[in-house]
């Protein structure tokens, strides 16, 4: 056994026992060094074994190109989430240490996720990222009097709790079929018996749960209340990292079956509505994590459509796009982290004057919401753009024409935030906001990323591939 | 339908209406067995329903939350025992070095949650006064 093949795991592990022993002390300032370090480290290690393959856990565990491309991608936003995290003023200052505990925990189990190749590893590192998530909620500080987490942590704990016992309900059917728990065994088996009903509600139900954790429309009804509750820095995580597993996870689920009309329309169903649900429901908010809540579902309505094709050019289109959706998310959610004074939720009309008060927050704003709201050249525009071409060659001409509708429709609320942000003079705050070094370098990374997916997608796409080939 | 679907047919509808029995079985043993209307002869049908006993004063009291952070600790460990039950029966068939040193991490990793449950004060006995705003 290869013991680089599991080094950013190990180095993750490592940091999250340095946090815990960190977390035993009252001292509450290196447990964030720690956790910087450990995030680092793990990227560095996941960038630079990117092209390593082998197997792991007698067959449970496969690093390859598609895990490693998601690893590192996993890893950077969690050290992005860090940085421009601060000094989490958000969090309550008695539990700091174990929220990064949780943080590194759970970017460990999404890491874990996506190598996962047998159900009951999935199930095993799904449930360290979810109950890591499930903590990482109430954590927010109740100084200002805030109450609105605990809500938020009980809906999310309970609809994911939930979604797990759907998910392993399916596992129970696709291993009573295949008699096997190994993803190479189904996928010998599986394609024999799609005509069986049990096997297409298996298979539906264990998607269930990475459809939960993208927020695809009927399990979408955590995802606003848990965006508003969150700390700043606790949703700028949920909102980013873990759709990039559940991407991951929908891609290696979805390809044990060969497409069957009822799947594909199951699927379509669910992007459409998605995408009008999600956009309907963002144009009437005032606040802006619950405006992005609701952005989440429309856009994890269009990673479906890449899905839904079921070719491996619709595939790595995806995984293209939930990138992009990471860097435009992170984005957006680090200018509400630094506007945010001490922690409080931001409505939209707070952004007013942000231009005066911090042009390079303003100006990553601006982009991030032109960028999600797919305005060439950014990444977003690209995205959506490839999805619905890939959509249309697939013959879903329906689906496309609803879903350009819908990408019309999202263009008012997200540029109406650049107006609020570029045009209108601040009422209440007019101090400038100080931005710290850290900060500053991620949010050029991020810029210089929005406009580089957007403007040269062909190296991302075809990496993709080579992952999805080399994978499957 | 042929023989054989039919006999699954009949399989499904039989463990159904023995699971319904199941579920309604108890619910009409009960109406038939149970005393009836001792609870409003004995003027008492305002009174709390305990399992059979006489309610000692009211329910509407504060309860001392005190015991459950131990009784998960204890849970926790009582589930963890259950993954040590196949170790000390593969010890049977000869020492190994490497399953051991596998046990011990798999065991002090867990420990770690004592020591945390320690350190935070689970295992004082004080009753916790929380101020209510």
């Amino acid at each position: 056994m290869n013991i680089m093949l599991f080094a950013p795991e190990l180095f993750l592990l490592l940091g999250a026992l340095i946090v815990f022993l960190l977390s035993l002390s009252d001292d509450h300032n290196s447990a964030r060094n720690v956790a910087l370090a450990a995030g680092f480290g793990a990227l560095i290690l996941s960038a630079s074994g990117v092209n390593l393959s082998g197997m792991m856990f007698g067959g449970a565990y496969s690093v390859d190109l598609f895990s490693q491309l998601f690893k590192t991608m996993i890893t950077a936003g969690m050290t992005a989430v860090l940085i421009f995290g601060g000094r989490h003023q958000g969090i309550e200052k008695r539990v700091r240490p174990e929220y990064y505990l949780c943080l590194i925990l759970s970017t460990l189990g999404l890491m874990m996720l996506v190598s996962s190749v047998d159900l009951v590893a999935i199930f095993v590192s799904l449930e360290l990222s979810s109950f890591s998530l499930y903590l990482m909620l109430p954590m927010r500080s109740t100084e200002h009097g805030l109450r609105i987490q605990m809500e938020a942590g009980i809906k999310y704990m309970l609809f994911g709790v939930m979604a797990t016992g759907i998910m392993l309900f399916g596992m129970s059917y696709i291993f009573g079929l295949t008699g096997s728990t190994s993803l190479t065994a189904i996928t010998a088996k599986l394609p024999a018996l799609i005509h069986e009903p049990a096997a297409v509600v298996g298979i539906v139900m264990i998607l269930c749960v990475f459809m939960f954790k993208l927020a695809i429309f009927p399990f979408h009804f955590w995802v606003s209340d848990a965006y508003e509750g969150g700390a700043n820095e606790t949703t700028a995580f949920l909102a980013t990292v873990p759709k990039l597993a559940g991407v991951a996870m929908l891609i290696r689920i979805v390809n044990l079956i060969n497409p069957s009309e009822a799947i594909i329309n199951f699927m379509a169903i669910l992007a459409v509505c998605s995408m009008f649900y999600g956009n309907l429901c963002a144009l009437r908010q005032t606040d802006f994590k619950r405006m992005m809540g609701f952005s989440a579902v429309a856009h994890a309505g269009f990673v479906l459509l890449g899905i839904l094709t079921f070719k491996e050019a619709g595939y790595a289109t995806s995984i293209y796009y939930i990138l992009g959706y990471l860097v435009m998310n992170l984005a957006c959610f680090m200018v509400i982290c630094k506007v945010s004074k001490s922690g409080e939720n931001v409505p939209i009309a707070g952004l007013a004057g942000l231009y005066k008060r911090s042009p390079l927050l303003a100006f990553t704003m601006g982009l991030s919401m032109f960028a999600l709201a797919g305005i060439p050249p950014f990444a977003g525009f690209m995205g959506e753009f490839l999805l619905l071409a890939g959509a249309m060659q697939a013959g879903h001409l329906t689906v496309v024409i609803l879903g350009a509708l819908n990408a019309a429709i999202a263009i008012y609320y997200y540029l109406s935030v650049v107006k609020v942000t570029y045009c209108n003079e601040p009422e209440v705050d007019t101090e400038p906001i100080r931005v710290d070094i850290g900060t500053k370098a991620v949010s050029l990374v991020l810029i210089s990323a929005i406009i580089f997916i957007g403007i040269y997608p062909a190296a991302l796409l075809d990496m993709a591939s080579t992952a999805l080939r080399l994978a499957f | 339908m042929d023989q054989k679907s039919l006999m699954d047919l009949l399989y499904v509808a039989a463990f159904f209406l023995g699971g319904l029995g199941f579920a309604l079985g108890p619910l009409i043993l009960a109406n038939i067995l149970a005393p009836r209307g001792t609870r409003s002869i004995s003027n008492k049908s305002k009174q709390f329903i305990e399992c059979g006993m006489e309610p000692i004063g009211d329910a509407w009291i504060r309860f001392g939350a005190v015991y459950y952070l131990y009784a998960l600790m204890f849970l926790a460990f009582d589930v963890d025992v259950l993954f040590l039950f196949p170790v000390a029966v593969a010890y049977n068939h000869g020492f190994a070095a490497y399953d051991f040193f596998e046990i011990l991490l798999f065991v002090g990793i867990l420990s770690l949650a004592i020591i945390y449950a320690w350190r935070k004060g689970v295992f004082e006995w004080n009753r916790r006064v929380y101020s209510r705003p």
